[in-house]
């Protein structure tokens, strides 16, 4: 078993250089074609060995649980991204301030960061809807990421590990042009930084 | 019948002096256009042109064999002034004739590196027309407009182009690249904020595409307002917007307002203050800063929620946030002020007008009006109680002219 672990974290460790997530509950039914690639890509070994995958042969069909404590710093990162880019903190029409609906959410984004085990930089991202395009409202973004990146810091979260941009309305998650889409806009998102 | 050599008359062109056009019957000046050659598109911007200075009247009619050819001055009854025109290899010839005073009063020859800025071309001969008519210079309209343009989420281009919008260059693309600042009156250089892992300052050349970082900060840093060597910058140093100045040439950054709210949109005013604005009210309206006393102080007393701010001397636009909608469409309209009787004109009636910019002279505004997935270039002409617009079929961010 714990062999098998082994195989399981090294395969990750290879997969976090992707663009998708890698699933942590890895199935095997779903490793069948990697366990064919190999063969197949063996005559062109030499050509592709920098840029292709490695894969390996999981054996059977056994789920395999996967513990932070057997996951390289990379891996945890992906991990960490992947988690953050789910949070999303909402804010009222030019305000700033953090509604009590959305302090749940930065309970939970401030927990994952305090339970995290790599090292990291989260950059808070202050957006805003489409209503002003000039400083005034890249300012009111700025300042729904400074508000959200004081409660984090309030709740046990390192400053150092924390910084804040505005995206004004320039990062819009909803282009629409109806009440849906501003409330959608109205924002802070969390990147981890490289 | 009194016909009139007019390349005698060129000769004598340098000799003579500018002529004051005095309104008849309160009626503008008429000017008859004859050309040889002229594209139609350059006709089109000469009648632009002519709407937007409305100093005067253009009237194109006829076609000639030769620009120097006589000319029949009583089939132009009516007309102050004769212009003729021919363009040909990226050359204008233009020569304007006082059908009252049988004078020539400008004989000139525009030259162009290339078709595609045929624009500008016009735009310097009506500049010219309209001071040898007499009119108040009005050197905006040979100006270039800088401006960023919303492309796809996370993705900003900065363009330049003339007054009109006809012409179009992409200068700056890739990423977030936002409020370009012209950096001197030549307009050879600008300022703009690149959003990367945090906001960078850039310089730009626009001829020789040479790129310098001049700062970077996080949170945010925009240019707010150009003075010489001065810039006045918004910087979040500390995840904290305030006006900062910034001096190009020894470097020295100087914090000029420090207040826990919001502090944007800096402007030069008089010799040693700024207005910027400030939510230090509980809503976005202008204040002023003494820098000899440090005195802050509240600029504007009528209205509130003005989130943008452009002055002239006693004169002031704001684009003013009139209604509160969280979840239907907000009124942004632009209103004039006079500092010093609290006069208040509406210069805009409803949709979303914001970014005023004065004219050098002060006689003409500047502003972006947008509609959902489009922009319009609005030009106010103040005296002339006139606005025009010029469509984009694109999201302007912010501009500078």
């Amino acid at each position: 078993m714990k062999k098998r672990l082994l195989l399981v974290a090294s395969i990750l460790v290879v997969l976090a250089g992707c663009a998708k997530q890698p699933e942590l509950d890895v199935n095997a039914e779903q490793n069948k074609t990697a366990q064919e690639a190999p063969q197949a890509n063996t005559a062109q070994e030499d050509a592709t060995q920098t840029t292709q995958p490695t894969e390996t042969d999981l054996t059977d069909n056994t789920t395999v649980k996967v513990t932070e404590d057997s996951m390289t710093p990379e891996v945890l990162n992906q991990k960490l991204a992947n988690t953050l880019s789910k949070e999303v903190v909402h804010f009222d029409f030019d305000k700033y301030n953090i509604r009590e609906d959305q302090l749940p959410i930065v309970e939970e984004v401030a927990n994952i960061l305090k339970d995290t085990k790599t090292n990291y930089t989260v950059r808070i991202e202050g957006n805003c809807d489409e209503w002003g395009t000039d400083e005034y409202n890249y300012a009111l973004g700025l300042k729904r990421a400074k508000t959200v990146k004081q409660a984090l810091i309030d709740l046990g979260v390192p400053a150092d590990k924390l910084t804040i941009i505005s995206y004004g309305e320039s990062n819009p998650v909803c282009t629409a042009h109806n009440k849906a889409c501003w409330a959608k806009n109205r924002r802070d998102n969390f990147t981890l930084l490289p | 019948m009194r016909i009139i050599i007019l390349f005698f008359m060129v000769l004598f062109l340098e000799a003579q002096n500018l002529e004051i056009i005095k309104y008849v019957n309160n009626t503008k000046p008429k000017i008859v256009v004859e050309y040889k050659t002229l594209p139609l598109k350059l006709q089109n911007i000469l009648k632009k042109d002519t709407s937007i200075i409305s100093h005067y009247e253009i009237d194109i009619k006829n076609k000639i064999s030769d620009i120097s050819e006589a000319i029949d001055t009583k089939q132009y009854n009516g007309y102050n002034y004769l212009l003729r025109l021919d363009y040909h290899n990226n050359f204008l010839i233009a020569l304007l004739y006082n059908l009252v005073s049988h004078k020539v009063v400008l004989y000139k020859k525009y030259k162009i590196p290339t078709f595609k800025v045929y624009p500008f071309m016009i735009h310097a001969l009506s500049y010219d027309i309209n001071n040898k008519l007499g009119f108040k210079p009005i050197p905006w309209i040979r100006k270039k407009i800088v401006y960023s343009i919303y492309m796809a989420p996370k993705e900003q281009s900065i363009f330049i182009s003339d007054i009109t919008l006809t012409y179009r260059k992409k200068i700056i693309s890739g990423g977030l690249n936002i409020f370009p600042k012209w950096a001197n009156k030549k307009q050879t250089e600008i300022y703009y904020t690149k959003l990367a892992r945090q906001p960078i300052l850039y310089k730009y050349n626009i001829h020789t595409g040479i790129k310098k970082k001049i700062l970077t900060s996080p949170g945010m840093l925009i240019v707010s307002d150009v003075k010489d060597d001065k810039l006045l910058l918004t910087l979040a140093i500390n995840d904290q917007p305030d006006i900062y100045e910034y001096n190009i040439k020894t470097k020295k950054l100087k914090r000029l307002t420090k207040y826990v709210g919001i502090d944007v949109n800096g402007q030069f005013y008089d010799n040693n203050k700024i207005v910027f604005i400030s939510n230090r009210l509980g809503y976005p309206n202008v204040y002023q800063k003494n820098l000899d006393t440090n005195k802050v102080k509240q600029f504007l007393y009528h209205g509130k929620n003005h989130i943008s701010v452009s002055v002239y001397k006693d004169k002031v636009v704001v684009s003013s946030r009139e209604t509160n909608k969280a979840f239907d469409n907000n009124t942004f309209n632009l209103l004039l002020i006079n500092k010093n009787t609290n006069f208040v004109k509406r210069l805009t009636f409803g949709g979303k007008n914001m970014m005023p910019v004065f004219s050098q002279d002060g006689g003409t505004i500047l502003f972006i009006k947008s509609y959902k997935f489009n922009s319009k270039l609005g030009i106010i002409r103040l005296n002339e109680n006139k606005i025009f617009y010029f469509k984009l079929n694109r999201i302007i961010q912010s501009f500078d002219f």
